[in-house]
């Protein structure tokens, strides 16, 4: 049996009691002093008064405390609950499923609890309540598979439904009410019990409700009785949340400036202002700014900062804290680098740096990015000096119309491509295809994507232009809608190749407007070989002073160096299964991933068609998932679900036609036990009883107040 | 005749506080209580000389001094000082406790009126009054003189005296005794707060002496009814150390049986000693305190 309050908030009226106090204590102050002579008559009177006096004055006092703790109890609206209340009813047996909803709006607070934890305590308070014949179980709405599949069963011990309480968690699941409901109505119906009833506890909003009506169910058990009980009140809540973060400016350099974007909503009714959003990286702040948001408007806040040193990072960008803390936080994560070191290789140096066949690509890779950082540290060199460089110092090696290599320099050449480097042919007039072919397509420095055959020369007046644009290609993506661009190139000369299509794993990025390979590609190993089939300065093509030119370069040279790896992580929203990209040699190997809550799980790459990829779903809080490989290591942002945020509710009237035949009763938390009849909780007033109360003690303060 | 209610207002002792003069009070009082009285019982017979004044029309031609008429060629009517066959003395208590009043008017100046005005009857009888004001002690003592120029010394110290100090009435009748050598009437006009039992012994000795002895008890309506309804701290004050924090209407009761026990004991030894003894209220109307007089004197 248990003590509850429909208003409790008039309990802090107790603190009246003190008035009187307080009071005396003023008068006390404020007594009037007066002189006056006949006070040895005072004297005498006091010592015969005084004790009798005092103990009537005590009296009054705890007369009149009492009756203000009184007026405060009985404005707060007690009312008894609990098993003897039940059992003055001599009702027989009931089954009953307390449904709780622990979806993740439930995770709203009004106060210092959330939703679903009163929801608990509420129904901890209902499971005392039952009488000792009842049975009852506790199920959540959204169920794990697995705990889906155990056995349930209604119980009459009050230890295991507490048990059941206590073992709730908030859950990310999507919201499934008619699964739910045929859980419950499953185990009403197997129960031998006269009496059944439904008891939902919920903040019903209306994810989960929108397709759903009894119709659907299955099994609908005869003579239950359906009780909802909501938190939180019928009217849409506010909330504000973060839908998602981009980051623009890639690839990102190290102390470069990058771009960070986050969208930030308002689901509520009512305008906010001066919301407050910050932007981490890891846990420091390095942003901050406050918007204003009209009733659902959604708007883009960007962050502009410096990028973090080379490295993988991770960050959040936050938002002031509302009642739905679990949308305020936005995870992301990203990859820097340091600019790429390139190794310019000039077969054909000329007699000054213009006649140079590096001149162009010089010129490209050395202006600074449009932020001011350079992207690229290229080096050039004479063909000849190829032997000295330790080719470890670079990340992307390009032979420009060289002529040979040795067989030692081939060599350490195919070993940094297989160690993960980048390596681009440009060819030229020194690019013997019958040579070329000997020293590159071989099965010990296999570096060439396909097999050179004979230049193809054009008439001046009959120049080739680019015909197909393989924008799709991460090397060529920054002309996706722009392919125009590259289309306006002339050339006059080209070497040819065998069989573009019949070799695997050898993707033409671009191809002239008679179907000739101009640019091929392939895997190597943990590096990437591309071959442009004419020359990187004018000698066979106007590109070198093209507009595309540029971007062209620097787009081969970023993808050779695996640049987009300096990006933006991939990012998961849970509970939506997620699937980590791997290469094709990473199939079969193992992926250890540390969840932030400290947990390891391990996932293996398959081969999925084309793809190699490790299937996730074992989230378990948002948050940043470390990964790693045997190989590297990379984050996996993880954020939860936004389809709880719209905290419109369902209204009683619509509930109802959803749930016909059945009819249901519908009970706000804070009421609860008002009802007239059918309430979930049997109470018994006591307002009118301590009000009596009070009348009586009003009654013997009055006389007691006149006798002094 | 005047009225009741003229009289009551004519001797209220407020009305008189209006009255700048102590001496013209004392005669508003005395000269309306003998108008009331017809004759007074007590007239002196006049066989001294006391004085010439001028003559102004009204006075008797029998009363001209014929001599002096001609030795100045003026008119002197010859006045004479009748003979005192009373001596009394009045005993104002002037102590702190005497500087309370609670309707505009302190008990100490109640008792100046009443000193002043019994003192003017006295005198306009041809009796001889002495006056003492006191506190722990004999403040100042004027000897007894009849005739009414001594009224003015009389008035003049009654004026000037502020009341201050405690009372110890039994000290200041002992230090009385010396000086009191003949027989008399002692007007005690006080508050008596003292031992009763200390104050009675020594006007047990007057007594003995047989000496007239009334004693005007005066007190404030306050102290007699105790009308207070607020928490009040009462402060003695004769000494200011002594403080009572009370609910007055806690302690009325408690404090009006004290009262009522404190009054009584002086009613019983009085009587039991044939001392006049009269409480008045400082709202009592002075011309019942010169009856009671009166009546004793008869």
């Amino acid at each position: 049996m248990g003590l509850t309050f429909l208003q409790p908030a008039f309990l802090f009226g107790a603190l009246a009691a003190a008035m009187p106090v307080i009071i005396h204590l003023i008068y006390r102050r404020r007594a009037l002093v007066h002189r006056f002579p006949a006070v040895r008559f005072l004297l005498l009177a006091d010592k015969r008064t005084a004790r009798k006096f005092r103990l009537a004055q005590w009296l009054l006092l705890a007369l009149r405390m009492l009756a203000i703790c009184l007026l405060a109890f009985s404005l707060a609206r007690p009312h008894l609950t609990g098993s003897n209340v039940q059992a003055a009813a001599l009702a027989p047996p009931q089954a009953t499923v307390f449904l709780i909803d622990n979806s993740l709006s439930m995770q709203y607070r009004d106060g210092q609890e959330t939703r679903l934890q009163r929801a608990k305590t509420l129904a901890s308070r209902l499971v005392q309540s039952l009488a000792l014949n009842d049975s009852a179980v506790v199920l959540p709405l959204l169920m794990s598979e697995e705990a889906a599949n155990a056995p349930i069963s209604l119980s009459r011990d009050q230890t295991v439904l507490q048990e059941q309480l206590a073992a709730l968690q908030p859950s990310h699941a999507a919201v499934d009410v008619p699964s739910a409901f045929q859980r419950a109505f499953t185990l009403l119906q197997e129960s031998s019990t006269a009496r059944r009833r439904l008891i939902f506890l919920s903040d019903f909003t209306m994810r989960g409700w929108e397709e759903f009506h009894l119709s659907q169910l299955s099994v609908v058990p005869e003579n239950v009785t359906l009780h909802f009980i909501r938190l939180g009140g019928s009217q849409r809540d506010t909330n504000v949340l973060i839908t998602d973060v981009r980051i623009t400016e890639k690839p990102f350099i190290e102390h470069a400036p990058i771009d960070v974007t986050a969208a930030v909503q308002n689901r509520s009714a009512t305008a906010l202002r001066n919301v407050r959003v910050d932007l981490f990286v890891g846990s420091n702040a390095v942003g901050q700014q406050l918007v204003d948001l009209g009733p659902d408007e959604q708007l883009t806040v960007p962050f502009r900062i410096a990028a973090p040193p080379a490295g993988l990072h991770w960050g959040e960008v936050r938002l002031e804290g509302d009642g739905f803390a679990e949308d305020d936080r936005f995870y992301y994560a990203l990859r820097t680098v340091t600019p790429v070191q390139v190794l310019l290789v000039d077969g054909d140096p000329g007699t000054s740096l213009f006649d140079s066949e590096i001149f162009y690509l010089l010129q490209a890779l050395q202006p600074r990015g449009v932020l001011g950082r350079p992207l690229f540290y290229p080096k050039p060199i004479p063909w000849e000096g190829l032997e000295q460089e330790r080719l470890s110092d670079y990340q992307v090696i390009v032979l420009c119309n060289v002529e040979a290599l040795t067989a030692q320099g081939r060599q350490r050449l195919y070993q940094f491509v297989v160690e993960g480097g980048g390596l681009l042919f440009f060819a030229g007039n020194r690019v013997d295809p019958v040579r070329y072919n000997a020293m590159f397509y071989r099965s010990d420095t296999l570096l060439l994507p396909l097999a050179l055959g004979q230049p193809t020369q054009r008439q001046p007046e009959q120049p080739i232009a680019i015909g197909t644009v393989h924008s799709a290609h991460e090397a060529l993506a920054t002309f996706t809608g722009e392919e125009a661009l590259l289309q306006r190139g002339k050339f006059y000369r080209y070497v040819t190749m065998e069989g573009p299509n019949t070799v695997p794993g050898v993707r033409v990025l671009l191809a002239l407007q008679d179907g000739s390979p101009l640019l091929v590609d392939k895997d190597l190993g943990r590096g990437r070989v591309l071959f442009f089939a004419s020359s990187a300065d004018r000698n066979w093509t106007d590109l070198p002073t093209r507009t595309a030119y540029v971007p062209l370069i620097h787009g081969l040279v970023g993808y050779a160096a695996h640049l987009s790896a300096a990006s933006q992580r991939p990012g998961a929203v849970m509970p939506e299964a997620t699937r980590l990209l791997g290469r094709e040699e990473d199939d079969g190997t193992t992926v250890t991933i540390r969840t932030p809550d400290g947990q390891e799980r391990l996932i293996h790459y398959a081969r999925d068609g084309a793809l190699t990829v490790a299937p996730y779903t074992s989230y378990t809080v948002p948050g940043i998932y470390r990964l790693a490989t045997s190989a590297s290591t990379d984050f996996l942002a993880v954020n939860g679900t936004r389809a709880e945020s719209n905290f419109e509710k369902i209204q009683a009237a619509e509930m109802q036609t959803r749930l016909r035949p059945l009819s249901m009763v519908l009970e706000e938390e804070e009421t609860l036990g008002q009802a007239a009849s059918g309430s979930a909780l049997p109470t018994q007033e006591l307002a009118s009883l301590v009000l009596l109360t009070l009348v009586v003690v009003l009654a013997v303060e009055n006389v007691c107040a006149n006798r002094l | 005749m005047p009225t009741d209610t003229v009289r009551r207002g004519y001797f209220d002792p407020l009305v008189l506080a209006k009255i700048a003069n102590m001496s013209l009070r004392a005669r508003h009082v005395v000269e309306g209580l003998l108008s009331g009285l017809h004759d007074s019982p007590y007239r002196g017979y006049s066989v001294e000389f006391a004085e010439h004044r001028e003559y102004v029309p009204g006075d008797e031609i029998r009363r001209i001094d014929w001599k002096a008429y001609g030795k100045f060629d003026r008119y002197f009517i010859k006045e004479y000082e009748e003979e005192t066959n009373l001596r009394a003395y009045l005993l104002v208590d002037a102590s702190a406790s005497m500087d309370y009043g609670s309707e505009g008017m302190s008990k100490f100046d109640y008792s100046c009126y009443l000193a002043a005005s019994l003192a003017y009857l006295m005198l306009h009888q041809g009796d001889d009054v002495g006056l003492v004001t006191f506190n722990a002690q004999v403040q100042r003592y004027i000897p007894p003189r009849g005739g009414m120029r001594h009224m003015h010394a009389l008035a003049s110290h009654l004026e000037a005296t502020r009341p201050q100090g405690e009372t110890h009435l039994d000290q200041v009748l002992r230090e009385l005794a010396g000086k009191l050598a003949r027989r008399g009437m002692i007007v005690i006009i006080s508050d008596l707060f003292d031992d009763p039992e200390v104050i009675m012994r020594a006007l047990r000795y007057f007594r003995h002496r047989r000496n007239e002895v009334i004693v005007f008890h005066v007190l404030d309506k306050n102290e007699l009814e105790f009308p207070f309804q607020r928490l009040t701290v009462f402060e003695d004050i004769e000494d200011t150390a002594v403080r009572v924090l009370s609910d007055p209407r806690a302690i009325r009761a408690a404090y009006l049986q004290q009262m009522e026990a404190f009054l009584a004991e002086y009613r019983r030894a009085c009587r039991r000693e044939t001392i006049d003894y009269s409480l008045f209220p400082t709202t009592t109307p002075l011309d019942v305190a010169l009856t009671r007089y009166l009546a004793r004197r008869q």
